[in-house]
């Protein structure tokens, strides 16, 4: 087993340097345009360890929390190694930590160009899971379980004692049929249980039940995922719904910006936790990202529950890494949505899979699918049930019939038209690449009547793109159309790519390709249409969903078969959607070619 | 009555519509004849489709009839499927306007026209993975069998290369496939205009003689690399219909061009560059190549067989050290049970053995190739044959893509930048003469399918290892020696360009880490 994983991270460790080499020595300029630098920084405040610097307004892919250098833009990696604990592109602001691992000394620079830099914790991944590797290592310290688990041979079924616990539990009052199922089975699993929760199926709200009932027996629970926000979730969930956790507690693991929405909820951040900060017998909850478990284990080793949330988007050696804290594991997620981010991939490697997915295929037909969204009305949920499903999710019925809320009236009425779930707006243009000016600006049309003539709050709206040249294309033009964009009046309209947007929602979201060139959609595809990428996308919207798209998108002809097959998803997405002139009154999915 | 459709017609359209147009409108006359290296890999085609048939096709029955008689062989494969054998090869299907004969239809239980059991389409192919175009051929006959047996296939097959089969669901893919066979359609009844554009599919397409001239005749856009079909119907549109219209834009013209979000003046700038470059006749420096000063170097003609991953059988390689004093050795397996031991030679050879000090002496020398050497290659070989780390890493990390530098820095006055391109622009012989002298349009899908841009290194490889005739070992050595060649030489000319361009060449990242081990 161990071979398999090293070569994978290795693999990654030198693409990821191999990439980073290569960006390195593009100039700035190139950089910058590319938004792996940020040029043009000027120190304007210090607030005890941290630099405050003025920054230009461009659109970076830089965000919080990432590793970089500061430099003077030529010799990088000469520069001062930083974190980024803040950005605000908008006010032009930039905060700037010392890297906590680095020996820099000296005032913080006066300015300079910021480039991304990478954070290799490929060793420390590995010495975490070197109790896995090793049989008697791994006895000792309970974490068995996890190559059996791995391998295909945990045991799934209940243990009758927990499976009182769980017929018993408060915790399971308020849950709907496949929620209570899958709390069960989590509850009484004796070594392992799969949930999956599809879009709007409440995934957190199951796995903080989970959570509640271990604490009310006493045992320590540790909530890990790959990101602070997943954990950030799950644990915000267990406070908000925990009454009677009220006495145990609550920790995360992390530094304070990392967890600043918990602090309301009397979770404070900690960069570390003692041993006995709870009394033997206390529950506890700790949430730890899978490389903050590693260091928790030292201490806090084992975990009676090792709980690990969006699981589609762990690998499978950073999830191994996160269980062998603990006796047994719940891994809540959906392998139907974003997968991981791995650098050098598409080699074909089964190490490339999710845990999710990975443990999905090993255990098929034993895992417990939450089926019934509460987020998306009929319209929008039939899609992505189907053809991610099996038309296994439903909506809940104090969905499927929500409708959006619209003032009479209107420009555009027949695109917002509030019967038509989902409307696929057709926009002629030809050989757009990234981004396309022509859908940006019918992003901001429409855009524009809901907020100023239909008062939607711009909070309940999101854009989402593939592409991030194309979601500040879109920025730009709605800069355009709305002059008050810039201010109060449209903050929390969201903007971003699918990989920011997950787990969010909203009233009304617009997916728009931006994209007609074939050749370029041909070979691209992969990307593009991924799956996952595309069922995050199209199941954002409670009520209404407009995708804007050359019909090109939909006569994509990539030469890979995996490629066609997910072109033809998109062919598929694009038929579901009738032309208006050939609709039925009862046609929730419409067409309509967009005409200037 | 206009000609059948084939599913020939539908697998050369999605590489290229225009081959529709072509093959129902053109002059026959005007196709050649495929040049070596293709003629051998289809050689090598009908052996493996001969020899796995063979192996899992025994008792499979092939219709009869007179040729080029459709009817005649519908007739006999209706015969053969309704009376339930286990397979048909080489079967007959016809409708109105399509004839597909399909590599293999495979009996299957369940109902039909034809009795209690179907017929699911397959074909044999000898490329390691599968492609669109050939997934299309086997949705035709999907089609077709629907017709005649009165059920849809619920899924079809593609026999690989090594062997595995590998499925896809018909129903899903079938929107997009009957889109295809209506444009064919329409271009066959209606006279849908298409036109011609050079890619790197052109070098496998009996057309490419007549396209290539034609496109010379008329200053087609598409003679300048990096013009995609797009593109170039984005242009014409604006009445940039040419080279020279593209050469001869204006700054004003590509302000109003940009202004009217027809292209941006990002993507205009080098565009008219790579015109210019074309027209003239003349490369043009788009960029200061980052290339290490010579003459210290390692050259590298790596060759792999495309139907295996890690399946390097050819290492040539050219040491010079900082005097200038030079070192040649070729590597060659004979079998896949040398590649093993090739490869760990080849990586003691390239880098330090842990035996002399060999390792000071070599190390940050650049290792120049133009593709053979590519990342996911390399961990493609290293995942199968394991080898030294460190040289591996050495190897992995430090090689330098000249092809690919090419690309970015130079803007080349052939529609490919293809090292076999550029050199056969700035002259040199190829092993079987082909596209060699000025102004031939190369192919780098060519030489991706062909594994190398001066000689037709796999099916010669393939030829020598199934016959033992050592003159095909003497041609994949000789045109290996030619190749690295011209990587020397596009070396040398990349560095004058950089000097050209004033700007100092990038030495400062390399064989120096920092303290997080990043470069």
């Amino acid at each position: 087993m161990r071979e398999p994983i090293v070569r994978f991270l290795e693999r990654g460790r030198r693409a990821e340097r191999r990439d980073l080499r290569d960006l390195h020595l593009k100039p700035v300029e190139e950089r910058v345009a590319d938004g792996s630098a940020i040029a043009g920084l000027r120190r304007i405040e210090q607030r005890g360890d941290a630099a405050v610097y003025r920054i230009p307004g461009t659109a970076t892919k830089l965000r919080p929390g990432d590793a970089c250098w500061l430099s003077s833009g030529a010799e990088i990696t000469s520069g001062r190694p930083v974190e980024i604990e803040e950005i605000d592109l908008g006010a032009g602001v930039l905060v700037l930590r010392p890297d906590r691992f680095a020996d820099a000394s000296g005032p913080p620079p006066e300015g300079g160009v910021l480039d991304r830099r990478n954070l290799d914790l490929t060793d420390h991944l590995v010495r975490g899971l070197e109790p896995i590797f090793d049989d008697e290592r791994g006895r000792l310290a309970g974490a068995d379980w996890v190559r059996r688990a791995v391998e295909g041979e945990a045991e799934l079924g209940p243990r009758n004692d927990r499976l009182a616990r769980a017929k018993e539990a408060v915790e399971a009052d308020a849950l709907t049929e496949s929620q209570r199922e899958a709390f069960s089975a989590a509850v009484a699993a004796r070594e392992l249980a799969l949930v999956q929760g599809p879009p709007g199926t409440g995934k957190t709200r199951v796995a903080a039940a989970v959570v509640l009932e271990a604490l009310r027996h006493g045992e320590k629970v540790l909530v890990s995922a790959l990101t602070h926000r997943a954990i950030n979730n799950v644990l915000a969930a267990v406070a908000t719904l925990g009454e009677k956790s009220r006495g145990h507690r609550v920790f995360k693991i992390g530094r304070p910006h990392q967890g600043a929405e918990l602090r309301a909820l009397g979770i404070e951040s900690r960069t570390r936790l003692q041993k006995g900060a709870v009394l033997p017998g206390e529950g506890m909850v700790v949430g730890a990202t899978t490389f903050g478990a590693v260091k928790l284990r030292r201490d806090y080793s084992p975990f009676d529950l090792v709980l690990l949330d969006e699981a589609g988007q762990v690998p499978i050696p950073h999830a191994m890494s996160a269980f062998a804290g603990g006796l047994r594991g719940v891994v809540v997620g959906d392998h139907r949505q974003l997968g991981p981010v791995v650098a050098g991939g598409g080699t074909g490697d089964p190490m490339e899979r999710s845990i999710f997915e990975h443990l999905a295929e090993r255990y098929r037909g034993r895992i417990h699918l939450l089926r019934e969204s509460w987020r998306m009305n009929a319209g929008i949920c039939r899609f992505s049930s189907r053809f991610f499903y099996e038309d296994a999710v439903v909506p809940h019925k104090s969905a499927a019939d929500r409708r959006l809320q619209l003032d009479e009236g209107g420009q555009y009425r027949a695109i917002l038209d509030p019967e038509k779930a989902s409307v696929w707006v057709a926009v002629d243009h030809l050989a757009r690449r990234n981004h396309s000016r022509e859908e940006a600006r019918v992003v901001a049309a429409l855009v524009r009547e809901l907020v100023s003539h239909h008062g939607v709050p711009p909070a309940e709206i999101a854009v989402v793109s593939p592409f991030r040249a194309h979601a500040g294309a879109v920025s730009h033009e709605l800069a355009r159309a709305i002059p008050e964009a810039a201010g109060a009046l449209i903050e929390g309209l969201v903007v971003d790519t699918a990989e920011r947007i997950q787990g969010q929602e909203r009233e009304v979201v617009l997916y728009t390709f931006g994209s007609s060139d074939r050749d370029y959609l041909s070979r691209n595809a992969e990307f593009l249409f991924d799956p996952g990428r595309l069922n995050v996308a199209l199941t954002r919207a409670r009520t209404k969903r407009i995708i804007i798209g050359s019909p090109e998108v939909a006569r994509a002809r990539p030469r890979k078969l995996e490629a066609l097959r997910r072109a033809a998803l998109v062919q598929a997405l694009w038929s579901e959607h009738i032309p208006i002139e050939q609709a039925t009154p009862e046609c929730d999915t419409i067409r309509v070619r967009w005409e200037e | 009555m206009n000609p059948p459709i084939t599913a020939t017609h539908v697998y050369r359209y999605l590489l290229c519509e225009h081959t529709a147009t072509l093959a129902f409108h053109g002059d026959p006359a005007r196709s050649v004849a495929p040049h070596e290296g293709l003629r051998l890999l289809l050689e090598l085609g009908n052996r493996h489709e001969a020899s796995w048939v063979a192996e899992h096709c025994a008792d499979w029955a092939t219709p009869s009839y007179p040729e080029r008689d459709w009817a005649a062989g519908l007739a006999a494969t209706l015969d053969l499927m309704r009376s339930g054998v286990s397979g048909v090869l080489q079967g007959v299907l016809i409708d109105v306007d399509r004839v597909g004969k399909p590599d293999l239809l495979r009996r299957e239980e369940g109902p039909s026209d034809l009795g209690d059991h179907h017929y699911i389409a397959g074909d044999v192919k000898s490329s390691a993975e599968p492609h669109t175009e050939q997934v299309m051929q086997v949705l035709f006959y999907a089609r077709l069998l629907e017709l005649l047996q009165g059920r849809l296939p619920s899924y079809g097959y593609l026999i690989m290369a090594d062997g595995r089969e590998e499925r896809f669901d018909v129903t899903s893919l079938l929107p997009i496939f009957d889109e295809v066979l209506r444009e064919i359609r329409q271009i066959r009844d209606s006279g849908r205009q298409t036109k011609l554009h050079l890619s790197h599919q052109c070098g496998a397409c009996g057309w490419r003689v007549f396209c290539r001239d034609l496109a010379q005749e008329k200053k087609d856009l598409s003679l300048i690399p990096g013009v995609g079909r797009g593109t170039a119907d984005l242009l014409r549109q604006t009445g940039i219909a040419t080279v020279r219209d593209l050469a001869t834009l204006s700054l004003e013209q590509g302000r109003k061009l940009a202004e009217a979000e027809v292209l941006g003046i990002e993507v205009l700038g080098p565009l008219r560059r790579r015109a210019r470059a074309v027209e003239r006749g003349e490369p043009t420096i788009l960029s200061a190549p980052e290339v290490p000063p010579p003459p210290e170097g390692i050259y590298v003609v790596a060759s792999s067989d495309p139907r295996r991953n890690g399946g390097a059988f050819l290492y040539a390689i050219l040491e010079i050290d900082r005097s200038g004093k030079e070192r040649r050795e070729t590597l060659y397996a004979k079998t896949p049970a040398e590649e093993r031991e090739l490869w760990h030679r080849f990586l003691e050879r390239i880098t330090a053995s842990k035996k002399g000090n060999r390792r000071e002496r070599f190390s940050g020398i650049p290792i120049f190739h133009s593709g053979g050497l590519a990342p996911a290659t390399v961990e493609a070989i290293q995942s199968a044959h394991g080898g030294d780390p460190i040289a591996f890493e050495r190897v992995h990390d430090e090689g330098v893509d000249l092809s690919r530098m090419l690309l970015r820095s130079i803007a080349v006055p052939t529609p490919s930048a293809s090292l076999r391109a550029y050199t056969s622009f700035s002259g040199g012989v190829g092993a079987d003469g082909e596209g060699i002298g000025a102004g031939q349009p190369g192919g780098s899908g060519f030489e991706a399918r062909y594994g190398g841009p001066f000689g037709h290194y796999y099916p010669w490889h393939e030829r020598f290892t199934a016959t033992g005739d050592e003159a095909w070992r003497r041609k994949i050595l000789a045109a290996a020696e030619l190749e690295i060649e011209a990587l020397r030489s596009l070396r040398l000319r990349l560095h004058e360009a950089a000097k050209r361009a004033e700007r100092k060449p990038a030495t400062t990242t390399r064989g120096r880490r920092t303290r997080n081990g990043t470069r």
